[in-house]
């Protein structure tokens, strides 16, 4: 078996009274293509937040390739090696699309102050700029690279979003809704540009999504959250098969529908 | 259903009769200030045109302008009807205002309450000299007939092509603003001198335009022969002819400065001159014009000087220099910008970076030309464009929105004040009956006995532990700051500003800074080249001062531009974007914010050691929030993050009043609706900065 990417124990998050997140473990192998899902206001994007450091969990720990991260600011679990982006996509918008990406560079990158005033970090930047490019390559934005990033169509601004977190070399990729607004066929194309993230970058996914049809194509391990709480794992059939994962989604299927006209972007605390 | 529907196209326009009844009321309220009477005294072309008559002009015609542009598809007929309503309605509103001051029978019940108020009935100001009994026929009747006559006038010049017509503001506006500051100016340069250089760089122009097949070396060389040609006709003129100073074309003594070089110099000067006419031809459209406005502007002066004052000829010839200067280019510009397109791209930056040479070494010898006054200017608006720079790293670039920069300033300019003269601090603890009198000491007896202190420090010993100071004490108010966003930063912000001020006047700081009366006299700087066999220079005048506030703008320009293109600057600009997504693209925000603090701050402390020594003194009273509302004020209509927007928006916001002083009070009127219609126009900055074009020129042309 090969080495567990990222471990959460037994980990809860509140807000005032609200249990967000309540004694959830799971486990992430290397490699792994993981999704997590269920109804509105369940908590997932609760949990990535306290994964990626916007929050701090009360109880439980966090274990990334081994070592605890929990506590850990957002920057510093960044420089470890977790990229994430975002449910309601949050690119610099009056950057270039190249720039988004170099500054998604950033930990890898060692320039100060002192560098950039001598001109000594000429020969970085030049490796950044040529990596940055493959990257834009590689989303399918080659060409783009000096529009600023609010010019970009929506598809188009997923991708670069994608890209701006792969830029730092992470082991372990955070997707929030990555189809998000997309049309059947944009979806097609990002289940298949999920694979090739793992297949080609050797990267681990970990990924929230409302779209079944995505979820249920691209996952070796689904998890489904509930209320805060897990009420199921395992493989995409064992799950949907799960007496307590169908009387989850069948009470709300409702609020499953209406999340396709729900793209307001909340603050991640409403959101939970 | 209720959609909004347009009225039937007739002969008044919609617009008309609003517009012209706001600015009559402005124009009531002018009248009352006095405005007109006021500006009577100040003549822009000795004897025929005082400034009251270009008020005139500007009140009717601005409105009357705005009533017709919108009409600049209508027919001739209607244009000229509702341009002259406006204009003789405007005019019969101060024709009515002029008959009422005429038949009071004293002003001083009106005076009493518009204190500034001037009579403008017995002078005939508005009037054409007709009073008394003239004054309503043909006195107040021309005066009406005068503003239907702009009103019309601009209803037939709307249509003209947008070239003529700003060609003709600028020109005038141009023309206004020499004849007002006519006295500072006369002196910048003789006109032989302005001739001899223009057509030295014509010349060059002229042969590296023309010559056949011309690459940029071949250009180079023509430039260059041409200036020697030049030079070589000067020589002939000084030595036995009109240019000798008994001779035809003899120029003022006092002024004459290339002339009266030795031979070689200036034969290298004219070569120089000539080189850049023809490096001109491959510059970029706007350093083109520029280039031919700067030569015009010479001439401009040297017709200024030949006459010695404004008069009517001179005004004339001024008009003609300008409107010709800014249109003759534009007939040269096409074949200009094409050879600049078509350069390939290592010469270009060669050229460039030649012509940005040229624009150092003009600003290098400006002041010997320019005289006191104009330097003095030239000064405070550097020091604007430093602390500009230095705010763009807080605002423009990490998004900071700080309200206290004076802070900062202030402490640059303290520390370095406190360091070259007589404090405790320099001279430490020495008995009260060697200091008496200087209040410097009073703090140092009996608090830390036996102090010795670090020695009076010269002015550069001391800029650099200013700044050190400046860029500490920043990130020290940084601090408590640290997770505040927005609006709650730039209130706290604001408090650091005045408790700044307000510890600077406090009577505990007295003896160490000396409270209202601060701390003079500080030395001047002093350049000390004698160890090296060398002289030593005297920095204590606005001409010398100059030179160090040049080097600061370049080295401001320099951290900057570097900073900006490098992993911190997109850090900032990412945290000014998004703080969250910045963090989780591995942004540390604290170092980040930290370092903006200190950065923005040094730049602040590095001007505010420049102030003090060009004072000579400061105090408390320099220290206001003023200055950082100017600074603030500048950047953004500058256009925030981008370095030409701080240079053009300090010389808007800081050289523009200075410039405008002749219009007194007034002058802050102008320059808050300047300000309004600036923001109105131009939302996003008068030069907003580029998007990086990083990505290979392919890929960022291809899709």
């Amino acid at each position: 078996m090969s080495e567990t990417m990222l471990a959460v124990r037994r980990m809860t998050k509140r807000f005032g009274g609200l249990m967000a997140v309540r004694q959830v473990t799971l486990e992430i192998p290397q490699g792994a293509i993981a999704s997590l899902i269920g109804p509105n206001g369940a908590g997932k994007t609760t949990f990535f937040n306290c994964v990626t450091g916007f929050y701090t969990p009360e109880e439980g720990d966090i274990l990334f390739r081994g070592a605890s991260i929990k506590g850990l600011r957002a920057d510093q679990i960044a420089w470890r090696g977790i990229a994430r982006t975002f449910q309601n996509i949050r690119l610099f918008g009056e950057m270039t699309a190249l720039e988004n990406i170099l500054v998604g560079m950033h930990p890898r990158l060692k320039g100060g102050v002192l560098a950039a005033l001598t001109g000594l970090h000429g020969g970085e930047e030049r490796r950044a700029i040529a990596r940055a490019m493959e990257l834009l390559e590689f989303v399918g934005l080659a060409g783009y690279g000096d529009y600023p990033a609010v010019n970009l169509s929506y598809g188009l601004q997923r991708r670069l979003e994608i890209a701006r977190a792969l830029a730092s070399n992470p082991a372990l990729l955070l997707l929030d809704e990555p189809t998000a607004g997309m049309n059947p066929g944009e979806t097609d194309e990002m289940m298949v540009f999920i694979r090739r993230l793992r297949d080609e970058l050797a990267l681990t996914v970990f990924l929230i999504e409302h779209d079944m049809k995505l979820v249920m194509g691209v996952s070796d391990q689904v998890s489904v959250m509930d209320y805060g709480q897990k009420i199921s794992e395992g493989t995409p059939a064992a799950v949907q098969s799960d007496p307590a994962v169908i009387e989850a989604y069948l009470g709300t299927v409702s609020h499953t529908m209406m999340e396709e006209f729900d793209e307001t972007p909340l603050p991640p605390e409403a959101r939970g | 259903m209720a959609i909004p529907r347009k009225p039937a196209p007739g002969w008044l326009s919609q617009h008309t009769l609003p517009t012209t009844f706001y600015a009559a009321v402005v124009l009531v309220i002018l009248t009352l200030t006095g405005m007109f009477g006021n500006f009577a005294e100040k003549d822009v072309i000795t004897g025929r045109l005082a400034l009251h008559l270009v008020a005139l002009v500007l009140v009717l015609g601005v409105p009357a302008w705005f009533v017709v542009r919108p009409l600049v598809a209508a027919p001739a007929a209607q244009r000229l009807l509702n341009g002259a309503l406006c204009g003789g309605l405007l005019a019969l509103v101060l024709a009515t205002m002029v008959f009422i001051e005429a038949s009071l029978e004293s002003i001083e019940g009106l005076v009493f309450v518009f204190q500034n108020y001037r009579p403008l009935s017995p002078a005939g100001l508005l009037t054409y000299g007709f009073s008394g009994d003239g004054l309503v026929f043909p006195g107040l009747l021309l005066l009406i007939l005068t503003g239907a006559g702009i009103g019309a006038l601009l209803a037939l010049a709307v249509r003209l092509p947008g070239a003529v017509l700003s060609t003709a503001v600028i020109s005038a506006a141009l023309l206004v603003v020499f004849g007002l500051m006519a006295l500072q100016i006369r002196a910048v340069i003789s006109l032989p001198e302005a001739l001899v250089l223009l057509l030295t760089l014509s010349g060059g122009y002229g042969v590296a335009r023309w010559l056949p097949a011309g690459g940029v070396w071949r250009r180079a060389a023509g430039g260059a022969a041409a200036g020697l040609v030049a030079g070589g006709l000067v020589l002939l003129l000084v030595n036995g002819g009109a240019l000798a100073p008994d001779g035809l074309l003899a120029a003022d003594a006092a002024v004459t400065r290339l002339l009266l070089l030795p031979e070689l110099p200036r034969l290298m000067v004219l070569v120089l001159v000539g080189l850049a006419g023809a490096l001109l031809t491959l510059a970029a459209p706007a350093l083109h014009q520029a280039g031919w406005l700067l030569a015009g502007g010479l001439v401009a002066f040297g017709v200024l000087n030949a006459s010695g004052r404004m008069n009517d000829v001179t005004a004339l010839l001024t008009l003609l220099i300008f409107a010709g200067t800014l249109l003759l280019p534009r007939w040269l510009l096409p074949a200009a910008a094409a050879d600049h397109a078509a350069l390939p791209p290592a010469q270009r930056v060669t050229v460039n970076r030649c012509i940005w040479l040229g624009g150092l070494a003009v600003l290098l010898v400006a002041p010997v030309f320019l005289g006191q006054y104009i330097t003095n200017v030239l000064d405070l608006v550097m020091l604007y464009i430093i602390m500009g720079i230095g705010l763009n790293i807080m605002v423009g670039y990490a998004g900071l929105l700080d309200l206290g920069y004076v802070a900062s300033f202030a402490i640059g300019a303290y520390a370095c004040a406190l360091l070259t003269t007589p404090s405790v601090i320099t001279l430490g603890c020495v008995d009260t009956a060697t200091v008496a009198g200087l209040r410097h000491y009073e703090m140092c007896v009996g608090a830390i006995a036996g102090w010795p202190g670090i020695g009076i420090l010269t002015f550069w010993q001391a800029l650099p532990l200013a700044i050190l100071a400046s860029a500490c004490a920043g990130m020290l108010l940084g601090i408590p700051v640290l997770r505040l966003r927005g609006d709650y930063f730039a209130i706290v912000t604001l408090g650091f500003g005045e408790i700044t001020r307000v510890i600077t006047r406090a009577s505990i700081t007295e003896p160490l800074l000396g409270s209202a009366q601060g701390i003079s006299p500080i030395p001047f700087p002093v350049i000390n080249l004698s160890a090296v066999g060398g002289p030593v220079i005297n920095l204590d005048s606005a001409q010398t001062v100059y030179y160090i506030y040049v080097g600061g703008v370049l080295l401001a320009i320099f951290v900057l531009t570097r900073l900006a293109g490098s992993r911190i600057g997109r850090a900032w600009r990412a945290m000014r974007a998004d703080e969250d997504a910045a963090e989780a693209m591995g942004v540390n925000l604290v170092r980040m914010r930290l370092l903006a603090f200190a950065l923005s701050a040094a730049f602040a402390g590095m001007s505010g050691a420049f102030f003090g020594a060009q004072l000579r003194g400061i105090f408390p009273d320099s220290f206001t929030i003023l200055v950082s509302i100017n600074v603030l004020s500048l950047i953004i209509i500058g256009g925030l993050g981008s370095i030409p927007g701080v240079i053009v928006g300090a010389l808007m916001l800081v050289g523009l009043p200075e410039a405008l002083r002749e219009l007194q009070d007034y002058r802050l009127l102008a320059f808050g609706v300047l300000l309004v219609v600036a923001m109105l126009l131009r939302p996003q900055g008068l030069i907003p900065p580029a998007p990086r074009q990083l990505a290979t020129p392919p890929a960022g042309g291809a899709a």
